[in-house]
């Protein structure tokens, strides 16, 4: 999954979502490649579109 | 009547709720696959974060909120925090009736007067906060209490707010008393409403997002999912967003007067704590951190919101527009260690959440008053937007349901 910088306020709801722990949200979020098998579901808890599948 | 409710926000779900008790037939779209938008649970190893809101209602179960829920036949308790803030100044934390001895003879007559003059209410103009102080007084730790006041309160600095609008905060705050912790927290509401509209018939839909506000003979098509026919729409997706998708129907000044509104914005850390940090259920407010407004402790009052024995510590601090983010977090962190000398010992962070822009603390800042009715006959909007003179937080979105409420009353 990939994270549009200037969409991303950091509000941190992806966050508790991801089933992988992959997620750390600081100022934005970040998503640990390595970890993320992209489920998507970060995409749908983001209140402001600003997660995508890669 | 067919009611369209445009995001399941706070206040799309309370004007929602209302209408459906009112005999409308309700439907609410929401983009998100939850309902409660910045005013619900986010459950996190055993926690339960916030999407937004620190837990906290400013005038627990005696305010707008609670007596709407209360009407509503929505079941949740507030448990009113005890005491309702402290104050920590020079390492002591001091009851807001405490803080005049804390100043020379000279000052604390003037701080009393203050106190006194907050109590009855003057001031007029667009005068903020902070210059009418100034005209009272010269003392910095005085417009730090005040900053940090309306920096937890509003994500404002006291510049940044108008003195009329303080001066009938604190009104409502001598009136009604401070605030509350809701059983469930953000979350415990957002259920309870929920629950009302079910029972109600309305109907939520979640994961589908309004494209389109328009009008055909006489009444509003809504294009979501598919294209339906509303009596009334009321937009809980801030005033921009509704000019955006309403731009065929408003008027181009309208849409030029929102997109020029400034949103709140803030940072919130949330902290998993093995012991008590605060051991009240009040706000301690922070006058003298380099950041940090306010923070709550709320399992001190509902210890369901961390796993049994623990604590959850929340931290809210004014984010300035421009401001390094990275940066403003680094000085929230180090705000916590210093104010909580065993702070490495018994606390984790557990998140930290920024709210700016397209998800702010506020829509409009506080003092805005923005009116609930648009151009458009049968057009309104709700949410941290729309809040009447006096109310801050989820009583001013409960009041701005209200008074929305009243607007559709008289015309349908």
């Amino acid at each position: 999954m990939l994270v549009h910088e200037e969409q991303c306020v950091g509000c941190g709801a992806c966050m508790p979502f991801c089933p992988k722990e992959a997620i750390s949200v600081y100022g934005i979020a970040e998503i640990d490649p390595e970890r993320c098998v992209n489920c998507g579901l970060c995409a749908a808890y983001c209140p402001n579109d600003a997660i995508e599948g890669d | 009547m067919r009611a369209c409710i445009v995001g399941a926000g706070l206040g799309g779900l309370l004007a929602a709720a209302n209408l459906a008790r009112e005999g409308f037939k309700v439907e609410v779209f929401e983009k998100l696959p939850y309902p409660g938008g910045r005013f619900t649970n986010l459950p996190y190893r055993g926690y339960q974060l916030s999407t937004g809101a620190l837990h906290m209602i400013p005038h627990a179960e005696r305010g707008p909120l609670g007596k709407m829920l209360r009407q509503l036949g929505a079941g949740v308790e507030i448990i009113p925090s005890q005491p309702q803030a402290k104050f920590r100044i020079s390492g002591r934390d001091y009851e807001y009736e405490e803080l005049p001895s804390l100043f020379p003879l000279r000052d604390k007559l003037k701080v009393a007067k203050i106190i006194a003059m907050l109590k009855l209410g003057r001031a007029t103009g667009e005068e903020s906060y902070r210059s009418w102080l100034e005209k009272q007084i010269r003392n910095e730790l005085v417009f730090k209490i005040a900053d940090s006041f309306t920096g937890w309160s509003l994500s404002l600095k006291a510049s940044e707010v108008p003195a009329k609008e303080v001066i009938a905060q604190t009104k409502n705050i001598n009136k009604l008393g401070g605030p509350g912790i809701p059983a469930g927290g953000c979350g415990g509401v957002t259920k309870a409403l929920v629950d009302v509209l079910q029972s109600e018939g309305a109907e939520l839909h979640l994961k589908q997002r309004v494209k389109a506000i328009k009008q055909k003979g006489g009444a509003f098509e809504v294009l979501a999912e598919e294209k339906r026919s509303y009596d009334i729409v009321v937009s809980n997706a801030g005033p921009k967003v509704t000019a955006e998708l309403a731009r065929t129907i408003l008027p181009e000044e309208y849409a030029r007067a929102v997109s020029r509104i400034k949103g709140a914005a803030g940072i919130k850390i949330s902290v998993a704590c093995k012991k008590p940090m605060l051991g009240h259920s009040g706000v301690l407010f922070t006058p003298e951190a380099e950041r940090i407004n306010g923070i709550n402790e709320v399992t001190n009052a509902v210890p369901e919101l961390a796993p049994p024995g623990e604590h959850l510590l929340m931290s809210h601090q004014r984010l300035a527009e421009g401001a390094d983010v990275k940066r403003e977090i680094e000085l929230g962190l180090r705000d916590l260690r210093e104010l909580f000398p065993d702070f490495k010992k018994y606390c984790r962070v557990l998140a930290v959440q920024v709210y700016r822009n397209s998800w702010p603390v506020n829509r409009a800042p506080s003092g805005t008053h923005l009116s609930p009715a648009t151009p458009v006959k049968g057009l309104y909007i709700v949410g941290d937007a729309v809040k009447p003179e006096g109310w801050m937080e989820t009583d001013g979105i409960a009041a701005g349901v209200e008074e929305a409420l009243r607007h559709i009353k008289a015309s349908y």
